[in-house]
């Protein structure tokens, strides 16, 4: 079970995001892109889940990759008049499943009010609940940890390890890099349209060397301070 | 100050422009303001034709209108960002500069009396912003087939009670045909619910395809809209049965429907935009010649399976 990237590039008019990604995804791994702001990264996200038309191939070896595929997007929007409950009765609908929602209430939610008055940590857990009601293969979660509490990133990270032993495929990105470290198995770096440095655990300090030189020795050197 | 109402002007300017969804079917703004100014006056002349007391009650309504900017969420943002003293004045020009279209034609209507108490009491609100919108949670019977019929009736629940209680009084009057309109009101609220698309993520979800998706939708349009029609259409049925009054109450369930999937139908044709000329002009001619709706319906029922085929892969 994984799925591999051939050949992927996407535009925005004469923009270039994307420009001849290569990559592969295997079940029971955790894999982080990093890259900085609007290096590319919801965008390759958003291409994988087939929310963006691409140049390319996406492939997936267990199926229809959108119907198994949970996405966690930066901010997760919620229709206004929703409550917490009936957004998770909707992703159950959208997959067929039948369940009671209430005892997946993992985060302890205040599910009866309205999702548009939750706070931002609250939005991103009851989204990541929905993924997680809809027992997908493969979740992309875009910055997850964004916003969240203390306990609450205490608990995805534990979600993010049980997922992988349950052989899943995890594709995630943030920007605290120490996250990514302690969860990930490979790394990934973005940049200029670009994958140009891939790393396993052992080799993780050389993507962090290179961020470092790319984007804080260079900003700060512009400043031109004396 | 200045800068802010200039502000206002281009978002107003942009929002006219995106009205026929900006590039595609953009109208130009001016155009569009001659249009909101025309359609202004026809509206506030058929309301001082057709309702009694229009000299107060047209205040009325135009002070709701200008107490949606009290609204708390958006004060505070102007209060965050000016002073207390160019928030009063701005709140005060906001107000009044609604008030300007409701007097004019107040006073081209000689009521002296109801512009002075009608300007006095809006710049009088216009000190007042502290309206929240409610968080209460409407019960709603549709709760196992979000989000359309769930997000439609909590944010027009009172409109419905207004289709029954027209029901009731046209019981109580012994008028079929006002309960005729009560009926059709009901069709017209839902078809409401449909006017606006949802954010790409919403269908995305779907384990479906797009012939699927489409099918689903129209088969909870139908099953919960006629569950709302329902009292309405049995106390009509009871009241005033007869083999003529049976087949308009049939009609006009079935040209509500009809309508209803044609709404759906077509925001889904255009999905992502939101095409409001186009949808008005196919609506308008069908209304005028129904049967059109033999071939609205079938055509954009194939547009919108191949619109989502993008999306629902």
């Amino acid at each position: 079970m994984s799925i591999i990237i051939k050949s992927l590039s996407k535009s925005y008019g004469n923009n270039e995001v994307l420009k001849n990604i290569e990559l592969t995804f295997k079940k029971g791994t955790i894999s982080g892109v990093v890259g900085k702001n609007g290096s590319g990264k919801t965008t390759l996200f958003k291409c994988i889940a087939g929310l963006e038309d691409y140049n390319g191939n996406i492939g997936y070896d267990n199926g229809i990759l959108k119907n198994k595929l949970g996405f966690l997007p930066t901010n997760p929007y919620f229709l206004s008049k929703i409550t917490g409950f009936e957004y998770l009765q909707l992703l159950c609908n959208a997959r067929n499943i039948n369940i009671d929602i209430n005892d997946k209430n993992l985060f302890d939610l205040p599910l009866n009010q309205y999702a548009e008055t939750y706070s931002t940590g609250m939005k991103k857990k009851l989204a990541l609940t929905g993924l997680l009601i809809q027992n997908n293969e493969i979740y992309i979660l875009d910055e997850p940890f964004n916003g969240v509490d203390i306990q609450s990133s205490i608990i995805i990270t534990e979600l993010l390890i049980h997922l992988k032993k349950l052989n899943k495929i995890i594709i995630l990105s943030s920007h605290v890099f120490s996250i990514l470290t302690d969860t990930c198995d490979n790394l990934y770096y973005l940049k200029e349209n670009k994958i140009i440095k891939t790393a396993d655990r052992s080799s993780f300090y050389t993507i962090e060397n290179e961020i470092k030189k790319d984007i804080i020795l260079n900003n700060i050197d512009k400043m031109g301070l004396t | 100050m200045k800068y802010y109402f200039t502000l206002q002007y281009k978002r107003l300017y942009r929002r006219i422009f995106e009205f026929g969804n900006g590039d595609n079917y953009g109208i130009n703004p001016f155009l569009g303001f001659a249009i909101i100014v025309l359609l202004f006056y026809r509206f506030s002349v058929s309301f001082f034709l057709k309702i009694e007391y229009a000299e107060i009650i047209y205040p009325i309504m135009a002070l709701i209108i200008i107490g949606s900017l009290s609204v708390k969420d958006r004060n505070s943002f102007i209060r965050d960002i000016f002073d207390v003293k160019k928030n009063r004045k701005i709140r005060l020009f906001e107000n009044l500069i609604l008030s300007i279209p409701f007097s004019l034609f107040l006073i081209y209507k000689q009521e002296f009396n109801s512009v002075f108490i009608f300007l006095a009491l809006s710049m009088l609100i216009s000190q007042y912003n502290k309206i929240q919108i409610s968080n209460f949670i409407i019960p709603t019977p549709f709760y196992k087939k979000p989000f359309e019929f769930i997000v439609g009736f909590r944010k027009t629940f009172w409109l419905f009670l207004i289709a029954y209680l027209i029901t009731y009084i046209s019981i109580s009057v012994g008028n079929f045909n006002l309960g005729v309109f009560a009926l059709i009101l009901v069709y017209l609220i839902t078809m409401n619910f449909y006017s606006t698309p949802e954010p790409v993520f919403y269908i995305w979800i779907y384990s479906l395809n797009s012939e699927e998706f489409i099918k689903m939708k129209i088969k909870i349009a139908l099953l919960y809209s006629m569950f709302l029609s329902l009292l309405i259409t049995i106390s009509l049925l009871f009241f005033y049965f007869s083999i003529d009054n049976l087949i308009l109450i049939i009609l006009s369930n079935i040209l509500g429907v009809a309508f209803l999937i044609t709404n759906l139908l077509i925001k889904y044709s255009y999905f992502p935009s939101n095409p409001s000329i186009i949808k008005a002009i196919i609506i308008g001619l069908s209304i005028m010649f129904p049967p059109l709706l033999l071939f609205v319906i079938p055509y954009y029922k194939s547009l919108s399976n191949k619109t989502l085929k993008n999306i629902l892969k």
